[in-house]
């Protein structure tokens, strides 16, 4: 397969865009092996330019229409009021489900969280069977 | 809200869609691996107008033949270079993968010199894909653009013209090199290759070029040494075989070799060369078949060569320059003449030889002697009412063949004539 197809890059790049494209793909590579193809296919394409320019005349040129910015991201809309402390403390009932400790009226409940990553969190994490 | 970006967004993925589903299955009959996206930048071109947009919307809803049509033009001027190239890859990629697709040795359909509906197609393909090449090269100032991007400062100007020139008649090449390819792996890799290198004049029509213009001259001259070059690729083998063969007293395996020869001008589109190659040799054996008397060999012969020297002797009387070849035509024809089982066919070959070579000795001997014997059973045959008419057709016959044969006596002629004098008819 043609390389400027095969690794998306535009026939009408000249090598500095082929190495900088390369240098991305090489990077996201999974494996050694795919980065040494990479390598391999960027030294063909930068390395010899009379084949370059041959590959470049084989792909189909850039002409499709422009893809144009994305819409913007809609604004947040801001809180009505400042936060107060009710907010940020847990219902009892959820507190209690958490495994606080017993709190007094005086006492807002507090839950002590593991610090670990949202795919480690065993409260997220499915239960076997 | 509908942004203009939006519209923009919809419009390619819509393209891309479209040909990825639609065109490129169309074209290649679904056995080519999926096109790079860029491909559809070809339908940006097309849906420039109210025509070609409609046509999108159609294909997009399972017609794809208007969009299939505007996609090939009947005359490739004044379109836009960017979508030039884009046609000129489509077809061109689409050959490659029907190739790869085909890649089966050739079916006893595929030998026919006559070509096929798929092999017009497969015809009609390279000619399009040429005609793109060639209006790029003459509009130039695209390819220059490419060219000289692509290259970035790693080539020099002079470099950058010399490929410019000839990016346009690489096509070219890259059709003997899957023909070369063909010939290795008995596929009608070879056939096509010839058959597309013998298209030039339609793509320089197509691509709005006068005759003589220099890319059309250009593009002529190496099509032609391309495809000399592969018949004689084909040729080399068999030549080595037919020096083997040489020498040797004629067997049934001989037979074989002329098979093999028959098989290789088929495969090279009934080219000339292979037919006069294979006449060439079958000559010297079809006269030593005659003198040894081998009948049943040289009637097989006959039968082996009868598309290839058809085509030789079509040749010859279509073409004065051929006339080189006009005695060794009509001498196979002889051969055929005096193998036929039927008379009325050994008489026609015969003609045909005469036809094809009038100063042929041997045809006109044969033909006189057909002619005489045609006379002698008419004069036999010939009814009581109606007799004088028989007997001024066996008269006719007999000047005719006095006509083409005042060499040594024939005795069927004499007698012809000596049974018609008696009956008071004067040849």
């Amino acid at each position: 397969m043609n390389p400027f197809e095969r690794y998306g890059i535009d026939p009408s790049a000249g090598p500095l865009a082929i190495t900088e494209r390369m240098r991305e793909l090489a990077e996201d590579a999974a494996t050694e092996e795919e980065r040494s193809e990479i390598r391999r296919a960027w030294e063909a394409l930068t390395l010899h330019p009379r084949r370059r320019v041959e590959l470049a005349l084989g792909a189909h040129p850039e002409s499709r229409d422009e893809p144009g910015r994305p819409p913007r991201r809609p604004r947040r809309a801001r809180a009505d009021s400042e936060l107060a402390l009710r907010d940020l403390v847990p219902f009892p009932s959820v507190a209690a489900a958490l495994g606080a400790p017993p709190h007094s009226a005086d006492t807002p409940p507090t839950i002590h969280l593991p610090d670990v990553a949202l795919s480690d969190d065993p409260v997220l994490l499915p239960t076997r069977a | 809200m509908w942004r203009d970006e939006d519209e923009a967004l919809y419009a390619r993925l819509r393209d891309e869609s479209v040909m990825r589903e639609v065109v490129w299955p169309s074209l290649s009959h679904g056995s080519g691996p999926a096109l790079h996206p860029r491909a559809s930048g070809a339908l940006r071109w097309v849906r420039a107008n109210v025509e070609g947009e409609r046509a999108v919307e159609l294909a997009q809803l399972g017609e794809p033949a208007a969009l299939m049509t505007l996609l090939r033009p009947s005359r490739y001027v004044g379109l836009p270079p960017a979508f030039l190239h884009h046609l000129a890859l489509l077809e061109e990629q689409s050959l490659r993968w029907r190739g790869c697709a085909r890649g089966a040795p050739m079916q006893r359909d595929s030998h026919e010199p006559t070509e096929s509906s798929a092999a017009q197609e497969e015809r009609e393909k390279h000619v399009r894909a040429l005609a793109g090449w060639l209006a790029l090269g003459a509009e130039g100032a695209y390819l220059a653009a490419l060219v000289g991007a692509a290259s970035g400062d790693a080539l020099g100007q002079t470099e950058q013209a010399e490929i410019v020139r000839s990016a346009p008649l690489a096509i070219l090449e890259r059709t003997a090199a899957r023909g070369r390819a063909g010939l290795g792996d008995g596929t009608a890799e070879m056939l096509d290759a010839v058959r597309a290198l013998g298209t030039v004049d339609d793509a320089v029509a197509r691509a709005g070029l006068v005759a003589d213009h220099a890319l059309a001259k250009r593009a002529r001259v190496l099509a032609e040494k391309l495809r000399t070059d592969l018949v004689a690729l084909a040729l080399a083998p068999l030549m080595e075989r037919f020096d083997d063969a040489s020498g040797h007293a004629p067997t049934p395996q001989t037979l074989d070799l002329f098979r093999a020869g028959v098989e290789v001008w088929r495969r090279v589109d009934a080219h000339p060369d292979v037919e006069r190659l294979v006449v060439e040799h079958a000559l010297p054996i079809g006269w030593e078949l005659y003198k040894a008397k081998d009948w049943p060999l040289l009637r097989s012969l006959n039968h082996v060569l009868r598309e290839p020297v058809d085509a030789m002797v079509a040749r010859v009387q279509r073409d004065p320059d051929e006339v080189a070849y006009a005695a060794r035509a009509a001498q196979m024809l002889v051969f055929r003449a005096e193998m036929e089982p039927r008379f009325d066919d050994q008489l026609r070959e015969a003609e045909r030889a005469v036809a094809t070579c009038p100063t042929h000795r041997n045809g006109r001997l044969v033909t006189a002697d057909l002619l005489a014997q045609r006379a002698i059973r008419t004069i036999e045959r010939a009814p009581l009412i109606g007799r004088a008419s028989h007997l001024q057709k066996a008269a006719a016959d007999v000047r005719r063949a006095r006509a083409l044969w005042d060499g040594p006596s024939i005795t069927q002629l004499d007698e012809a004539e000596a049974r018609l004098r008696q009956l008071g008819v004067v040849p």
